[in-house]
């Protein structure tokens, strides 16, 4: 009886996030109409930087393949919110105090608020995505595991996104300007995940990289074509549920220790 | 005389701006030299791409280091002083807006000034270094020299007028923060690629609709072969994006006045 | 001399609410215009120098107006005119000669020491050096805030914020200054001390004060005339002293007898508290007046001690809205 009345608070949080998302519908549509041209453009740049070099494949990695990775990435980057900025600011205006003393977690409230949206966007990008690609430039073939890999590794990865920006933005406690670190981290991060050009193209040391940081490890669904067994999913999602619960640690201590310190500004 | 005090004001506004931000001294020098490496991250990267793409119809790895030190000296410029360019649609969302109607000033100048990214300096040092490097390695001479400055202020007036339109957008679509930094991504991402994959629509498209060649390959392309039919549509873009771009404010700020914009109370 | 003339001034907003029936996940993308009078044809005029209290309930259309007098919103119809300017045509012109005090809002820096802000102020409001040095001093003077007009503003208590924020909206010495709740949130003291100061101000410079709040102690301490606001419409114009003898129709009697009393009854009195020494008494005024029910209690009763009392300027305003 409790427990369902403690869910209750806890969905309805997730149905307030859906509620936001629609409350501006021609946001949503904006938003997936500049992915649509987005990926494309990424489309028209690879097709014609591999035409132009002579070159079909890299390893068995097409342009086409490009496409797909570069677009996959970006349904991650599209589904997760603005947690980042949203946590640092409430830390910093000091208006956390306010959630602190209500009977739920803050922690808990912030990153179902985060994933609420998640369903109907990653419907409506991945729709987008798919229209677009097959449209303009192919489907490249997928295996059976690839098919079945995509949805844990997305929901897998848009977790461990979520918790990766509550944890950067926890630091707020701690220092009085978390964004330039943001800043740079995200940048670095764009070329070990895939989001600046696709692993496959860069050395082998990028992709080890990107096996063994937390930032990037969100990202695995645009390293779909690496996937060729059993063992290789496996290996991807053991390394995103590996993170989660390191990142999940983190977040409890940080989020413990840090709202002893909230100060008080003025008096 | 108006001018005077209106430059009077800026210095000042700036000076402030600086002060807010060091009175953190939040390891400054930190963020300068994270944006750096951050830089020299993708330079690097690109270099790696042109391995194995050799060159992508006439332009390589060494057009890539004058490109990206070209947008990256634009963004240092703007951002380093003018970084409440892009936090229009914030301040509007978030009521914020009333605080720059109220005083003697004009209302765009007093939110873009009103805030500093000190580590878009970081940003400005890289653009220099790289174009410098990028001006040795391909012995250009004094023309192509000069027309440098002259191409970076007109990129500057591109630059900006795009972000204000982008974060204009507000004005018509609440709550659309996200959109107008989505929108600028969508310039500078494209503006950082190799120009010359762009052809035919999409070159066009990415030229005068969303202006990434013009603060990027286009600059790079009239220092390569000064064609004054290039300079002269540069000069043009720029002063119709910036006039486009403040028009825009202005029409929204008239609706902001109106009351009737969704979700502002 | 006329300074603030107000004339028809009405202010309809446009939204979109969510129709009635609109259910699930489409819901959201159902809707229908309404419009919302928030300001409904109102007039007056203000002189100079005047003191005056705008006030209402939460939603009446106060922010309103004064957005509109500021210039921050343009009216549906009707005109102003504030020292002869149209704010929503020349708005800039007309921020040089008033200063905007916003309670819930703040327009110093919150990281650095207000005289960094004020030093920003003075070349917005573009003061020559010597001007802004004379007045900055008189009003570090009047506010008494020499002590930490160093300090990072985020380490001040919130009254010594005010204070700061005040002194920034009179650096330029404007002839009007809009304060918008402005002790809100302080204690008895601030508040007490900010409302002497402002009527100093008004005293020694003639600044037009023009004053919404929520607390009737800043109204009774600092306005004389008040003009209360409700639906859009002015339901008072008058002045404040004036407030209490239109609408007191109550008087409160607090008697102690010498005896117990057990069941206090009496003509078109209502007995509140009915003690076993005394009682506490509501007189209706319009029914019967105060005299004949004193008159009446001393002749009947040995009585100990007697108060009366006026309801409180608050409790004839809130009747005032309810009424409404």
């Amino acid at each position: 009886m409790n427990l369902k009345k403690k869910l209750k608070k806890y969905t309805e949080v997730i149905s307030i996030a859906q509620n936001e998302l629609f409350a501006s519908p021609s946001n949503y549509i904006a938003r997936l109409f500049i992915h649509a041209l987005r990926i494309s453009v990424f489309g028209i740049i690879y097709s014609f930087v591999f035409n132009e070099s002579g070159i079909t494949t890299i390893d068995g990695f097409t342009a086409v393949n490009a496409v797909w990775s570069l677009a996959l990435v970006q349904i991650i980057y599209q589904c997760s919110r603005n947690t980042f900025t949203q946590i640092k600011d409430e830390i910093l205006s000091g208006q956390i105090e306010t959630k602190l003393n209500k009977p739920y977690s803050f922690i808990v409230f912030s990153f179902l608020d985060a994933i609420g949206q998640a369903p109907a966007k990653f419907l409506g990008f991945a729709a987008v995505t798919i229209a677009v690609l097959i449209t303009f430039f192919g489907v490249p073939d997928f295996s059976i595991i690839q098919l079945v890999g995509f949805l844990p590794l997305f929901i897998l990865g848009l977790i461990l996104q979520t918790l990766n920006l509550q944890l950067i933005a926890l630091s707020a406690f701690w220092i009085e300007n978390p964004d330039p670190v943001f800043w740079i981290t995200s940048k670095l991060t764009w070329i070990v995940n895939g989001t600046f050009v696709p692993l496959a193209i860069l050395p082998i040391a990028f992709r080890t990289v990107s096996d063994s940081f937390p930032l990037s490890a969100p990202f695995f669904m645009g390293r779909i074509f690496e996937i060729n067994s059993i063992s290789d999913l496996g290996k991807f999602l053991l390394i995103q549920l590996v993170w989660i619960m390191i990142i999940m640690f983190f977040i409890r201590i940080a989020y413990r220790k840090g709202i002893t310190k909230v100060s008080i500004n003025g008096g | 005389m108006r001018i005077k005090k209106q430059i009077l004001w800026l210095y000042e506004l700036m000076n402030f701006n600086l002060k807010s931000v060091f009175e953190y001294k939040s390891a400054f020098l930190m963020q300068v030299i994270g944006m750096m490496i951050n830089n020299c991250a993708f330079i690097f990267v690109w270099y790696l791409f042109f391995q194995i793409f050799t060159s992508v119809n006439g332009w390589g790895f060494k057009e890539m280091i004058g490109i990206n030190g070209f947008v990256a000296l634009v963004y240092g410029i703007v951002f380093t002083m003018g970084n409440g360019i892009r936090k229009i649609s914030r301040n509007v969302t978030y009521g914020q807006l009333d605080k720059y109607l109220v005083i003697p000033k004009n209302p765009l100048l007093s939110i873009i000034f009103s805030d500093a990214h000190i580590s878009a300096i970081g940003d400005l040092f890289f653009g220099i270094i790289s174009l410098v490097i990028y001006y040795a390695m391909s012995n250009f001479n004094f023309m192509q020299i000069l027309v440098l400055p002259i191409l970076i202020v007109f990129a500057v007036m591109i630059f900006a007028g795009f972000i204000i339109f982008a974060q204009s957008v507000v004005f018509w679509i609440p709550n659309s923060d996200e959109l107008s930094d989505t929108l600028f991504e969508f310039m500078l991402g494209p503006s950082l690629y190799p120009n010359s994959t762009f052809t035919g629509i999409i070159r066009i498209f990415f030229s005068f609709f969303i202006p990434a060649l013009f603060i990027s390959g286009i600059p790079i392309n009239i220092i390569l072969n000064l064609d004054i039919i290039e300079i002269l549509t540069m000069v043009v873009v720029a002063i119709a994006w910036l006039f486009f771009a403040v028009k825009m404010f202005n029409w929204g700020l008239r609706r902001y006045e109106s009351g009737n914009l969704v979700g502002i109370r | 001399m006329e300074q603030i003339v107000v004339s028809k001034l009405t202010k309809v907003f446009e939204t979109k609410i969510k129709s009635k029936d609109a259910k699930g996940f489409f819901g959201n993308l159902k809707t229908e215009k309404r419009e919302i009078v928030a300001v409904d044809n109102i007039s007056f005029t203000v002189n100079k120098g005047e003191t005056l209290a705008f006030i209402g309930p939460n939603g009446a259309g106060k922010s309103t107006t004064i957005k509109m007098l500021t210039g921050i919103l343009y009216p549906t119809s009707g005109s102003a005119s504030i020292i002869g300017i149209n704010p929503w045509q020349e708005r800039q012109k007309l921020a040089f000669r008033i200063g905007t005090v916003f309670g819930q809002k703040s327009q110093l820096s919150f990281h650095l020491p207000a005289e960094d802000s004020f030093r920003l102020f003075a070349r917005i409001y573009e003061l020559e050096d010597t001007e802004y040095k004379k007045r900055l001093g008189e009003l570090i003077e009047i506010f008494n805030i020499e002590e930490y007009l160093k300090q990072p503003l985020r380490k001040l208590s919130l009254g010594q914020r005010m204070r700061c924020e005040i002194v920034a909206s009179l650096l330029h010495n404007p002839e009007i200054i809009f304060l918008d709740e402005p002790t809100i949130g302080l204690d008895v003291v601030a508040k007490r001390d900010l409302r002497d100061v402002l009527r100093n101000i008004n005293k020694e410079w003639n600044t037009t004060i023009f004053l919404t709040s929520h607390d009737t102690g800043d109204i009774e301490a600092l306005c004389k005339r008040t003009i209360i606001i409700n639906h859009g419409k002015m339901i008072y114009d008058d002045k404040t002293l004036n407030l209490k003898r239109k609408y007191i129709t109550v008087k409160r009697l607090y008697i102690r007898f010498e005896e117990k009393i057990d069941d206090f009854k009496m003509d078109d009195v209502t007995v509140l508290v009915q003690g076993r020494y005394g009682v506490s008494l509501e007189v209706n005024t319009t029914k019967r007046n105060i005299r004949s029910v004193l008159e009446e209690i001393i002749k009947k009763y040995s009585i100990v001690d007697i108060n009366v009392e006026d309801p409180s300027l608050e409790e004839i305003i809130s009747n005032i809205y309810e009424q409404d």
